[in-house]
């Protein structure tokens, strides 16, 4: 037995060994590395020191054109859009983070039902791990992913899990370079995804998380607090046919209704009020707009960006 | 209690810690308590149901051994059945049944709306169940004694490290160990931490980091063309070998390191050279189960060629619905029953052309796998229709243009996992020595140990799902 325990010992301190040269050498390779898929994009995104901040999911990675919006505002404007990170959690920790380091002078949200209903997915979450030892935020935000998580922090490897890939891909050249967190998809959608549209992934149960809301309602308030202005914005989507158009737009106002219980300004770009985003050569797939489409989608928001701020500020 | 959780561990951290600080004659006692706490983890209400069922297998077989008369012996064999495998149709079965009767009435135009039950279905009910079944089975056989300590028959039925997942024992190989004094044995100690790490890694780096990629495709397969769903098919083939053996590996590993030894589940089943051979190589518990409770009763190969085939067939159709209620799963056992029966006839009036040796060994590999890996289409389908389009796709749509990656970083890690198995299974298969549990150097065995720790943290699925075989 004592023969086990000493061999036991002495492979525990083999381990936090490499797992100390290991996690430092990641975080290193994390802190360099161009990598958006799993690099350092907080820390890009507080050294940009944006005045306007998009925030959300691969959706708003995609769709929001950062450098074209900053050029016609005239404005700073980082895309914080992460793929996967539909939440509102993320959308706490995202600001709460943004601003400890600096002070945006608006908060886009890239929403839908996901934003505060639906089973929240908080695997996603792992995004904060690298950022859990300096930020408060992103530690109390990474630490609602298991019970656990705090026993696993303990390693210095797992803050950057199956990060690897990603953040040596640049290196290699395989990678497209994001602009200003943008970043762009090439090529149309397939004839059999249009024909399906998005209705056959819709999750049926829409029923408020109390998690997401309640999150929801801190990332609102405390941005309020700060003075950084809050607008919510449902990109397009691509759905074939009138009668799933028409349920989209319900859904939309579902939208609008929980945002403006929290009196925050939203713009729903559905394809049914906006028949300019219809035409399946504007998407990838039926989630996510082309480069072309975020184009077009990122300058019909301008406008009423711009119209909101002018009302804003006077 | 997943193995692949910290409540696992911290679980058998305590349980074996303490198992090995109390006296021997606790030790049992301990055991069954941690046994009874780690099934009611999950849903303490069907603990009852595996109390019922033993309680009335104890006192069957007991009965059995003391009765002569063949009418009054099989009368009890039967109480036992239906009392097993009644639980087993209600939780499992009913449903299906009813919901397959009614769309057959519905399609010839009866009215038929079967009251359904929709109950949920109690873990590892498919597992204890052939457990007990076989026990008064091979009481009824006069095989094996009528167990008198009705704790140590408990025991075997709940021990937990088979209890959700198998694999499935049989009281002549455990119970005989319960009675046997355990001590603390270094070397098995060493073993069966080993087998659990190995376990480990192949259930959170390959299993689950396989899934999401194959999950992505599977639960949308009509949006995906044939290059995509092959590719998930392919990485499912993996994802369940790995997930199912990494169950049977941490079982056994626990089981071995409290001094106890579980029947071996697989071994290499790719490396199969045939159908029969896969057989023998995958889920050998329930194999073997099918084997010595199925096959032999039905007559085995003792009545002609045609009729052993037909037992055969019959086997593995059972097998498939002892997987799961779902047609899938039924035409999955056809599927295996059918090509076993093909190569039954094929070997019996083909004269062999290529000689035996290396070359003709692995060319039979290579033709056995892909009817394997297409079979776990049906499988891992959600639905008949699903199973029919990814078939049709695989066949006539392999659209390199329209291929579907996912996420690059879910593909190289998953390939990466395929790699590091492929090639120890390789290395066994070939008959090197087993690189972590047989006494390497030193060295060699602590590099393997951090290398599989740390590749766990690095690559690992922590927040991965279920073991497959759960659902069973």
């Amino acid at each position: 037995m004592r023969r086990f325990l000493a061999s036991l010992l002495a492979l525990g301190a083999l381990l936090f060994v490499l797992d100390r040269a290991i996690g430092s050498g990641m975080a290193a390779l994390f802190r360099s590395s161009a990598s958006e898929e799993d690099g350092d994009t907080f820390g890009r995104a507080f050294r940009a020191q944006p005045g306007i901040v998009i925030c959300g999911s691969s959706r708003a990675m995609h769709h929001y054109v950062a450098d074209s919006l900053g050029a016609a505002l005239g404005i700073r404007v980082y895309n914080l859009g992460r793929d996967g990170s539909w939440g509102a959690l993320y959308e706490y920790g995202a600001a709460s983070m943004v601003l400890r380091h600096g002070k945006p002078r608006l908060w886009i949200m890239e929403a839908d039902r996901d934003l505060y209903s639906g089973k929240e997915r908080l695997d996603y979450l792992s995004c904060f791990l690298p950022y859990a030892e300096d930020e408060p935020a992103a530690a109390e935000v990474a630490i609602l992913r298991s019970r656990w998580e705090r026993i696993r922090m303990l390693s210095r490897i797992y803050p950057y899990n199956a990060m690897l890939v990603s953040l040596l891909a640049p290196r290699l050249g395989k990678i497209v370079h994001p602009r200003d967190g943008y970043l762009e998809l090439t090529g149309v959608m397939s004839a059999d995804t249009s024909a399906a549209g998005v209705a056959p992934s819709t999750p049926p149960d829409f029923s408020v998380d109390s998690l997401k809301i309640k999150y929801l309602r801190r990332t609102v308030a405390l941005l309020k607090e700060r003075g950084v202005r809050v607008v919510a914005v449902r990109s397009p989507t691509f759905l074939a046919g009138e009668a799933v158009r028409a349920q989209d737009r319900r859904k939309g106002e579902d939208v609008a209704r929980v945002l403006g219980d929290l009196t925050v300004k939203y713009f729903d770009f559905n394809v049914l009020d906006h028949p300019e985003f219809a035409a399946e050569s504007l998407y990838f797939d039926a989630e996510h707009l082309n480069g072309t489409g975020a184009l077009r989608f990122t300058r019909a928001l301008e406008d009423s960006i711009q119209f909101y701020l002018a009302q804003t500020t006077r | 209690m997943r193995f692949n959780s910290f409540d696992y561990f911290f679980f058998f951290v305590i349980v074996v810690g303490l198992f090995f600080a109390i006296p021997q004659r606790f030790r049992r006692p301990w055991l069954l308590a941690a046994s009874l706490l780690f099934y009611m983890y999950w849903s303490p209400v069907f603990i009852l149901l595996i109390l019922y069922s033993t309680t009335i297998d104890y006192f069957v077989a007991k009965r059995l051994e003391r009765t002569e008369g063949t009418r009054a012996r099989r009368g009890l064999l039967a109480l036992s059945y239906v009392t097993n495998f009644g639980a087993l149709f209600l939780f499992k079965y009913y449903d299906f049944f009813m919901a397959s009767w009614a769309g057959v009435a519905h399609a010839i135009g009866l009215p038929a709306q079967p009251p359904l039950l929709h109950l949920i279905l109690p873990v590892g009910i498919s597992f204890y169940t052939f457990e007990a079944i076989s026990y008064t089975t091979d009481v009824y056989r006069r095989s094996y004694p009528a167990e008198r300590n009705y704790p140590r028959l408990l025991l075997f039925i709940v021990f937990f490290p088979k209890l959700i997942a198998g694999p499935i024992e049989r009281a002549w190989h455990l119970i005989p160990q319960f009675e046997r004094e355990t001590r603390f044995d270094y070397a098995r100690v060493r073993e069966g931490l080993a087998k659990i790490l190995w376990g480990l890694f192949k259930k959170i780096v390959i299993a689950d980091r396989l899934a999401l990629y194959v999950d992505a495709v599977y639960n949308h397969a009509g949006r995906h063309v044939g290059s995509t769903l092959l590719l998930a098919t392919l990485f499912f083939a993996f994802q369940i070998y790995c997930d199912f053996s990494a169950y049977s590996d941490i079982a056994i590993g626990t089981s071995q390191v409290m001094g106890f030894d579980l029947l071996r589940n697989f071994r290499r089943p790719y490396f199969a050279t045939s159908i029969a051979d896969f057989w023998g190589r995958w889920h050998i518990s329930l194999s073997t189960w099918f084997r010595d409770y199925v096959y032999i009763p039905l007559g085995g190969n003792r009545h002609g060629f045609w009729k052993t085939n037909q037992n055969i067939f019959t086997v593995f159709l059972v097998s498939g619905i002892w997987h799961g209620a779902n047609w899938t799963f039924v035409l999955w056992g056809i599927w295996h029953g059918a090509f076993l029966l093909l190569q039954n006839v094929w070997n019996r009036f083909v004269p062999t052309v290529v000689p035996p040796g290396p070359a003709k060994r692995w060319l039979q590999v290579l033709g056995t796998f892909p009817i394997v890996c297409l079979s776990w289409v049906l499988f891992r389908a959600n639905s008949l229709q699903d199973a029919g389009h990814i078939y049709r796709q695989i066949f006539t749509h392999l659209d390199p243009a329209a291929f579907y990656a996912g996420s690059l970083k879910h593909l190289a890690y998953g390939c990466f996992g395929i790699a590091v198995l492929f090639s120890v299974e390789l290395w066994n298969e070939t008959g090197g020595y087993r690189l972590l549990w047989r006494p390497a150097a030193k060295p060699v065995r602590w590099l393997a140990y951090a290398g599989l720790a740390v590749l766990i943290v690095m690559v690992g699925v922590f927040d991965g799902g279920q073991f497959i075989y759960f659902q069973f």
